[in-house]
């Protein structure tokens, strides 16, 4: 469900600090700073990094892939590497009983049993493809309120760290206490707002 | 991870302002039969489609209760609000002007899912891959986003000030007992 599909899902955010007026000439360049690699697959779990919204697999975007106007819209690629347990723990039995064999012992130390299983997990993720994930990104540049088109709390806290790797500042959420917090202009109502309570029915 | 958990412990010590909020914009449907009256800006048209989850919020003791289904006309969940508990996530179809847009809200943190533009969108596909016409879909879509972000902040505004204005919530919350357990 990305920005262009006719269903979305969106958590909000506003950028903590202000934008620079040259936003535009800066953006390009930090999205493509930390834009996703096909290089550095090799044995990472979890690879991420930005896209072109109408093209997660080219590799960079230019400004018009991703100004629309007053908005940026740009994607997020998370490729996932899983090694599904039954199976990491088969290869782990296998190789732990291959060496107690081959070095005629009765039981492996809790310590090289580790490092049996992290070598075998390597071993297989080297062997499982990737599999792709976007989540897009919409901001309005002139206010710095941004609509991250999913839910998903794993999403938004890579969102939240990638957004702060390339822009250098942060994503606030906006939940209802957030967003009273900015409505709200006079000190009297914010203050009464962090005293109030759950209203009950009488 | 300082910023995480500041988060997660605000959502929930805070999560009954969302919740409170959606109780009474349900009310507030159904006092005019579908009109909001948001001051400074005017009517935005609001009714709940037949969806909606009740709790009683967080702790271990909490309760939920799921209402949906074209025949409900929301009586069990009105019976659940009578009970104690608030609207903890709902599907809403929200009108202002010429725009309407339909989708399931969630009270604790306001994020948003299944949302549709059902109105104030072309639906022009066969230009897609013409330039220009992704940047005008994308604008005109991005427009539309922010803008049902927006209305929702005017409703969740017009009743924060009540909220916060303690008279105002003394009226207003006798009112929406009076609405829930009529005589």
């Amino acid at each position: 469900m990305g920005f262009f599909s006719s269903t979305v899902s969106i958590s909000r955010y506003v950028v903590s600090d202000p934008l620079p007026d040259n936003f535009w000439n800066h953006a390009v360049e930090a999205i493509n700073r930390h834009h996703f690699s096909e290089m550095e697959y090799s044995l990472r779990e979890i690879n991420t990094g930005w896209v072109s919204p109408t093209d997660p697999f080219k590799s960079e975007v230019a400004l018009p892939d991703i100004s629309f106007g007053n908005y940026l819209v740009v994607s997020m690629r998370i490729d996932e590497r899983k090694i599904p347990q039954p199976v990491l723990k088969k290869h782990v039995l296998l190789e732990e009983r291959r060496i107690m064999a081959e070095k005629d012992l009765k039981r492996l130390s809790r310590k090289v049993r580790l490092e049996i299983k992290e070598r075998v997990r390597q071993q297989l993720l080297a062997k499982v493809l990737p599999v792709p994930h976007t989540y897009d990104l919409c901001m309005d540049i002139s206010d710095g309120t941004v609509l991250f088109m999913s839910c998903q709390n794993k999403a938004r806290e890579t969102l939240e760290k990638l957004f702060y790797n390339t822009f250098s500042t942060r994503l606030d959420p906006v939940i209802p206490f957030t967003l009273a917090s900015s409505l709200l202009k006079d000190s009297a109502s914010l203050m009464y707002l962090n005293k109030i309570g759950p209203w009950t029915w009488k | 991870m300082e910023i995480k958990q500041d988060r997660l412990t605000l959502i929930q010590e805070k999560a009954f302002i969302g919740r409170e909020f959606l109780t009474w914009l349900w009310y507030r449907t159904e006092l005019r039969g579908g009109v909001v009256d948001v001051p400074g800006e005017g009517d935005l048209a609001v009714s709940f489609e037949r969806f909606i989850v009740l709790d009683t919020g967080e702790g271990t003791a909490r309760e939920s209760v799921t209402c949906q289904g074209p025949s409900a006309e929301l009586l069990e969940a009105k019976t659940g609000l009578r009970t104690g508990k608030k609207v903890a996530r709902a599907r809403i179809r929200m009108g202002r002007d010429d725009d309407q847009w339909l989708f399931t809200i969630d009270g604790k943190t306001l994020d948003i899912t299944s949302l549709k533009i059902k109105r104030g969108i072309s639906s022009n596909d066969d230009e897609a891959d013409d330039d220009l016409a992704l940047e005008a879909r994308a604008i005109e879509k991005a427009h539309m986003l922010f803008r049902a972000c927006e209305s929702l902040d005017l409703l969740f505004k017009a009743f924060m000030e009540i909220r916060l204005d303690p008279d105002a919530w003394q009226e207003e919350s006798g009112n929406l007992e009076k609405w829930l357990f009529p005589s």
